[in-house]
């Protein structure tokens, strides 16, 4: 079945397999950059192409699809669908508001430590999604712009992200591929996250921070918001919260009992949905489990999915291999400039295109590397793609699928987010998170 | 039978799309209606503008949209959010907010497809010319009065 399906490319294109998938997997990946066509299509399409063209078998194809990393996104997407109807995102909001007694500045690095915090545990546009709304409704009580407010949260959530295992799709990725456990995230990537967070709140404060004020009438009214009114369901939020804590628990001691990610999210999912269904009648709780699953981001699964069928395709037909090569060949086989090179590289690319194919991408990439420098010698290779990957998203406008949810939210409150104006800002800050990010990796790895 | 016969209120009710959104509001007030068409110059029909699509924008921004807050009860009585925004609509046309995707019936629209679109959007829908130029707003009322009133001269023959 094999031999028959590399001829049916050469019998039919007449192409060695190599050319084929370079042109399917080049062809892919512009069409996602120019975004004219949705990704998920896109990415479908050159799977089905990297198929029929012989490059590979539908086995295949179905081996190379990483079943972890979409279990751990889609059981995350259910938890979080239906954990946020309880209004335990407002919740933690309001306290966190009141906890500064409203002052601006303190609101600020209150909702962006609780955006980092969320972002470390959920997915990136998730938090956006939910701490966007409730910013907008504080800035608007206060009377003050809310532009500094959604800058921060974008860098909040992508630094908060950068810091566990499950908090940005390239960690889950980087995870799911090498068996690096959420624990070994935790503690190689999070003292970062913390450092770059607090470095970034710097400039932050002297560009906006200092000249927020607001009125005490206006503070008055948003100190007398009730956080008990948030919580729309307290059963649910009880759920909720149990569930979500036996998952990070399942995560935390995944390595010890022996399961992936993928299977402790997906689990929790199911429990969460048996726990919601319980005392409820069958129309009832189809009709429940029906919105729910719709809330997941099909997109975004169907995207991965394609994805690691094209990126599969040019694996096998070796082209990842020869540039694992040429990369080695280029930083001259030294292992520290090798690390320094994936770092940035995967910075500034992440900063201008969706660092999700990027990632796809340099996983078997730096899998191939282990040829040079060993295959139990690739750890701090693999931080140093996360590093690049998850702060790079911080670099532009289109760096991360957050960034693009809050500009809508900045639109609408009439503060639109323009792309040049923001990265002449984030850009600067982002390349900041990199020099610290390369001190750290020199100083802890090199 | 279309619905050419039904009475429906005068194209001189509209505004120009570069009126402002207090002047459309107003307008409504005034009239005790909650539907004004927008026309250019020529009297051509572009749009809509309502009482609700107004209130959406003295809404805070958080509970907009799809993904806007749901439930705004731990706000408390913050009326002050609301008319906050009116100071808004002074400087914003009605343009910038206009319903465009409305459907739009053809004077000699049949009376059953009048009567579907009406039933499926619930507000008074724009009546036009061949050419586009807007004849006026034919209303749900305006319609099952008709409907009435030729039902009982029916039964009375």
């Amino acid at each position: 079945m094999h031999g028959n399906a590399t001829n049916l490319s050469q019998v039919i294109f007449d192409l060695s397999p190599l050319l084929v998938s370079l042109v399917v997997f080049v062809l892919t990946y512009a069409l996602i950059v120019t975004e004219k066509i949705n990704r998920a299509i896109v990415a479908l399409l050159g799977a089905g192409v990297m198929i029929f063209s012989g490059v590979l078998h539908q086995s295949e194809a179905f081996r190379g699809i990483d079943f972890n990393t979409i279990g751990l996104l889609t059981g995350m997407m259910v938890l979080v669908a239906i954990t946020q109807k309880s209004g335990v995102f407002q919740y933690v909001a309001i306290v966190a508001t009141k906890a500064v007694k409203a002052d601006p500045w303190g609101l600020l690095v209150m909702l962006a430590v609780v955006a980092a915090l969320f972002s470390a545990l959920l997915d990136n546009v998730t938090t956006v999604l939910l701490i966007a709304p409730v910013t907008l409704l504080i800035t608007d009580a206060l009377r003050i712009n809310p532009y500094p407010y959604l800058f921060s949260l974008i860098f909040a959530s992508n630094i908060g992200g950068t810091a566990t295992l499950i908090g940005d799709p390239p960690n889950i990725m980087i995870g799911s591929a090498t068996g690096l456990t959420f624990n070994d995230f935790l503690f190689n990537l999070a003292p970062l996250a913390v450092v770059v967070f607090l470095l970034t709140l710097l400039p932050i404060y002297l560009i906006w921070g200092r000249k927020l004020k607001a009125a005490p009438e206006d503070r008055a009214q948003v100190m007398a918001f009730d956080e008990r009114e948030a919580i729309t369901d307290v059963r649910l939020l009880k759920q909720s919260l149990s569930v979500i804590a036996l998952v990070i628990a399942g995560f935390v001691m995944a390595h010890a009992i022996h399961q992936e990610p993928g299977t402790i999210a997906m689990f929790g999912a199911a429990l969460l949905l048996l726990l919601r269904a319980l005392g409820k009648e069958a129309e009832t709780q189809s009709h429940e489990t029906h919105r729910t699953f719709a809330e997941v981001e099909w997109v975004t699964i169907f995207f991965f999915v394609g994805l690691f069928v094209v990126v599969a395709g040019v694996e096998k037909a070796g082209a990842l291999s020869i540039l694992a090569e040429r990369i080695v060949e280029w930083t001259g086989g030294d292992y520290a400039v090798t690390a320094f090179a994936i770092l940035w590289v995967s910075a500034i690319a992440s900063a201008l295109v969706d660092n999700i194919p990027f990632v796809a991408t340099m996983i078997p990439v730096i899998h191939n590397m282990g040829a040079s420098f060993g295959a139990d010698q690739l750890e701090t290779l693999w931080w140093a793609l996360a590093m690049g990957a998850c702060l790079g998203g911080n670099g532009s406008l289109v760096g991360a699928s957050a960034n693009l949810v809050v500009a809508g939210f900045a639109e609408r409150a009439g503060q639109p987010i323009r792309f040049l104006p923001f990265m002449l800002l984030a850009f600067p800050l982002m390349l900041a998170s990199m020099a610290v990010s390369s001190v750290y990796l020199y100083l802890l790895y090199l | 039978m279309s619905i050419a016969h039904i009475p429906c209120r005068p194209q001189t009710l509209c505004l120009k799309p570069d009126a402002t959104l207090m002047e459309a509001l107003r307008l409504m007030l005034d009239e005790k209606i909650n539907h004004v068409p927008l026309c250019d110059g020529d009297g051509r029909y572009c749009g809509v503008i309502s009482t609700a699509a107004i209130l959406q924008e003295l809404i805070p921004a958080g509970a907009r949209g799809e993904h806007g807050l749901s439930d705004l009860t731990f706000a408390g009585d913050a009326t002050r959010l609301l008319t906050a925004h009116l100071h808004d609509l002074e400087a914003r046309t009605v343009g910038e907010i206009a319903k465009t995707a409305t459907p739009v019936l053809e004077e000699n629209c049949p009376t059953l497809e009048a009567a579907l679109l009406l039933s499926q959007n619930h507000a008074p829908l724009p009546v036009v010319s061949a050419d586009g130029i807007l004849r006026g707003m034919l209303s749900l009322r305006a319609f099952l009065d008709y409907l009435l009133r030729y039902a009982e001269a029916e039964h009375a023959r």
